[in-house]
């Protein structure tokens, strides 16, 4: 009774088909401006500037600009001398300590001559000039780390969030997922890196810039649902614009926190140390 | 006349070793030269006292000394917090590829094969990775990527 019973354990298992191997992509669009500084972060960092500046030398004046010259004039017209002691009149702050045109007391802030004009120091009735994109003397404005995307709030875009990392999903059977490829033959095996590669093409189109990490797998998901075995292979997109070759492909591009809300709950927990938190 | 001199050389010679003795102070290598230029900034930067160029010292009353205590400490505890949780992600992440990898090894071993191959020239880092700034470029994204592959067709066409 026993061997029949085990016969029949062997028989269930054996009529269980093996999973079925596939490879998911885990493409990346790494930041292209450096991570926003936390509140602590940023007043940690503005003290110790101030600590720093002011227990920097003083400025060698000397040594820039020659006595007597027109840069030196310029230069002492925009740093007027602070005020020096006097003992007929009452400092309540403590007496100045002036050497070499700097109070010791404190940090020494130094103005230097602007090439450009703001719209502060003009006069009246005088206008800002027009000042060409090439005009190497031309006040420097950063670009903004908002883009266009952030604004409209574009969730496909490779442009938004540009301080932090995005990820690739795609909506399969209403369920959001992670691109994953199985293999069409199974003759000849091809290379889980190989397979999520050429998948990233039929996908996106082949005018990607990409960088496979590595031939590694980098994590195993057992699918039960669909007996499958996932892989997952890391990449990070470069440059090149991916453009979806189905037109029904739901995709989008999201940060480590925006991916708890739309991926299956469990699914994410068993992944989230493969995201950045940068 | 040139016979008659050698003696007198000889001489000579043994009064120029008898001055050599007596000028041995005088210093006839060049040792400890710097360069003019690098002489120039040090005779302009050393004809100042440092005192003088120096800010004041910073004396903090016992408040303001353990004000700055307190934020050097808590800078040091958010710096501890965040490496080790970096730490706790790298090992997890280095298991879930052993675990990864052993499945492999056991049910496909030509897969493991091909995930275990590392080219003899190392992985080529991409050029084209840009490092991140704190201002975006003009264009923050490379849309018009066209790949080698596709440039050399068109090459032969």
């Amino acid at each position: 009774m026993i061997g029949g019973l085990r016969r029949s354990a062997i028989r269930a298992y054996a009529t269980k088909s093996s999973p079925i191997i596939s490879s998911s992509l885990l493409l990346s669009r790494n930041p292209v401006v450096t991570a926003d500084l936390d509140p602590f972060q940023s007043q940690f960092y503005k003290y110790q500037q101030e600590l720093w500046r002011r227990l920097m030398w003083t400025f060698p004046k000397w040594f820039y600009f020659r006595e007597g010259t027109l840069a030196e004039q310029r230069y002492r017209q925009l740093n007027r001398d602070p005020v020096a002691y006097n003992p007929d009149l009452e400092f309540p702050r403590g007496k100045p300590e002036i050497r070499h045109r700097r109070d010791r007391r404190f940090k020494q802030e130094i103005k230097l001559p602007k090439t450009y004009k703001l719209a502060e120091d003009l006069a009246e009735g005088e206008t800002l000039p027009v000042v060409s994109k090439n005009d190497l003397a031309r006040q420097i404005i950063p670009n903004s780390r908002i883009t266009e995307a952030d604004k409209v709030n574009d969730l496909t875009s490779l442009e938004r969030k540009l301080s932090r990392t995005l990820y690739l999903i795609i909506n399969q059977n209403g369920k959001w997922i992670l691109p994953n490829f199985t293999e069409q033959s199974s003759e000849v095996p091809t290379a889980l890196h190989k397979l999520a590669e050429d998948g990233l093409y039929q996908l996106g189109g082949e005018k990607i810039n990409y960088f496979n990490v590595s031939n590694t797998p980098c994590h195993l998901h057992i699918n039960q649902a669909e007996n499958k075995k996932e892989f997952i292979i890391k990449s990070h997109i470069l440059s090149g614009e991916f453009k979806p070759q189905d037109e029904s492909l739901k995709y989008l591009w999201l940060t480590k926190e925006e991916l708890k809300d739309k991926l299956d709950a469990k699914y994410y927990y068993e992944i989230n140390h493969l995201f950045s938190d940068v | 006349m040139f016979k008659g001199s050698i003696p007198v050389n000889g001489s000579s010679r043994i009064i120029s070793n008898v001055i050599n003795v007596f000028t041995r102070g005088k210093r006839t290598k060049a040792t400890n030269v710097v360069n003019a230029s690098t002489q120039k900034i040090v005779n302009q930067l050393s004809a100042l006292s440092a005192s003088r160029k120096q800010p004041k010292l910073i004396r903090l009353c016992q408040e303001d000394l353990i004000k700055h205590q307190t934020i050097m400490n808590a800078w040091r505890v958010v710096q501890r917090r965040n490496e080790q949780k970096r730490n706790n992600q790298l090992k997890k992440q280095y298991q879930s590829i052993v675990n990864a990898m052993e499945d492999l090894k056991t049910s496909h071993p030509a897969l493991y094969k091909f995930a275990n191959y590392k080219p003899k020239d190392g992985t080529r880092f991409p050029l084209d990775l840009r490092m991140p700034t704190d201002f975006p470029p003009n264009k923050p994204w490379v849309y018009d990527y066209v790949p080698a592959e596709t440039n050399e067709k068109r090459a032969k066409q």
